[in-house]
């Protein structure tokens, strides 16, 4: 399992972030606990941890709560998120943070793209762009077109299987 | 040779989790989720490692010694090999898949200590890529998984992203969101 909480406005950009992993905490490694419910609440726990633990800037109220992997969709891990999703929320309490505007902030759980292959689809979409946009220099218009003229011709001898 | 519109646009992700992944983003704008392989017992304990140690001290020495292995045709280390072996296993089923040959790949990995853009380069050039990373000025050098997955659910993309300064200006306003991103 690895958690990461990170200060996001574009995504192609390095930030710090602060991060857990727990190399014990898959699906495999759970015979390997006292019970089932043992292996849940630990998992539970590791979800809470890093926003439970944020000090100073970092303890701001999630906004935006991004899934990956193979078993996250796990219906036992659905409901532990769930439930370290709810403690998480009562850790922005005004109360508790001075940077928190409301006491429930807005938070949205983006499964759009596929778990399993969002970072690699992430990861293709800058490589798309990148291979698009050359630094310190702006085409022409007329080249998208030259471009995609080119593309129509040679994709078609470009299958995937 | 690198054409650039022969290259499908391609992106892996390497996690401590059982799969590493590929897919293809097209210039229609649709995408594809192609391969996926199991992590082997040697990139498993890599990642265990690489996620408590801390970047290596840079030494001339080491430096040489990578620079010699690459002349042998070498891995530049051992966790070099492994790294190298896994994105290899993925490129091979990539381009099966695509009936075609990829040099320039993105790779997002978790942003550990211990994994260095200097690993990940000589991996991907061991195994025959080369990566859109390499550039530092003004990209980044590395693609947090976060950040890769962040963009793959439609947050934080410029519109105009083929004018790199018309996409600083609407960066500004985009909204900032503390992001909680959890791979199991």
């Amino acid at each position: 399992m690895y958690v990461t909480i990170v200060s996001l406005k574009e995504a192609f950009t390095e930030r710090d972030d602060r991060h857990l992993i727990d190399f014990n905490a898959g699906l495999d490694s759970l015979p390997s606990y006292s019970s089932s419910s043992a292996f849940w609440t630990h998992i539970r726990g590791q979800l809470v941890f890093l926003p439970k633990s944020a000090t100073g800037w970092w303890r701001r109220p999630i906004t935006k709560v991004l899934l990956a992997g193979e078993s996250v969709t796990n219906p036992h891990f659905q409901t532990a998120l769930k439930d370290a999703l709810t403690e998480i929320a009562k850790l922005s309490a005004p109360e508790r943070s001075p940077y928190s505007k409301a006491a429930q902030p807005n938070v949205t759980i983006d499964v759009i793209a596929d778990p399993l292959y969002a970072a690699a689809r992430g990861a293709a979409l800058y490589a798309r762009w990148r291979q698009e946009v050359p630094w310190d220099c702006v085409e022409p218009e007329r080249c998208e077109g030259e471009r995609k003229h080119e593309q129509e011709q040679k994709f078609s001898k470009f299958e995937l299987r | 040779m690198s054409i650039v519109y022969f290259i499908q646009p391609y992106g892996i992700r390497l996690t401590p989790t059982t799969y590493r992944t590929s897919a293809v983003h097209r210039y229609d704008g649709s995408t594809a989720d192609l391969a996926k392989v199991t992590a082997n017992t040697d990139y498993l304990e890599l990642m265990q490692r690489l996620s408590k140690s801390k970047a290596p001290k840079k030494s001339t020495f080491k430096k040489y010694l990578r620079w010699i292995n690459k002349q042998l045709g070498r891995p530049a280390t051992s966790d070099v090999g492994i790294l190298s072996n896994l994105i290899d296993e993925l490129k091979k089923d990539t381009e099966a898949q695509l009936s075609t040959t990829i040099n320039r790949v993105v790779v997002t990995t978790p942003i550990f200590g211990g994994l260095t853009t200097d690993d990940l380069n000589d991996a991907l050039e061991y195994a025959g890529a080369r990566s859109w990373l390499i550039y530092r000025i003004p990209y980044p050098t590395c693609l947090g998984e976060a950040n890769a997955v962040f963009a793959a659910n439609g947050n934080g993309l410029c519109q105009n992203y083929k004018n790199l300064y018309d996409c600083e200006d609407e960066s500004e306003d985009m909204p900032l969101h503390l992001v909680y991103t959890v791979t199991y």
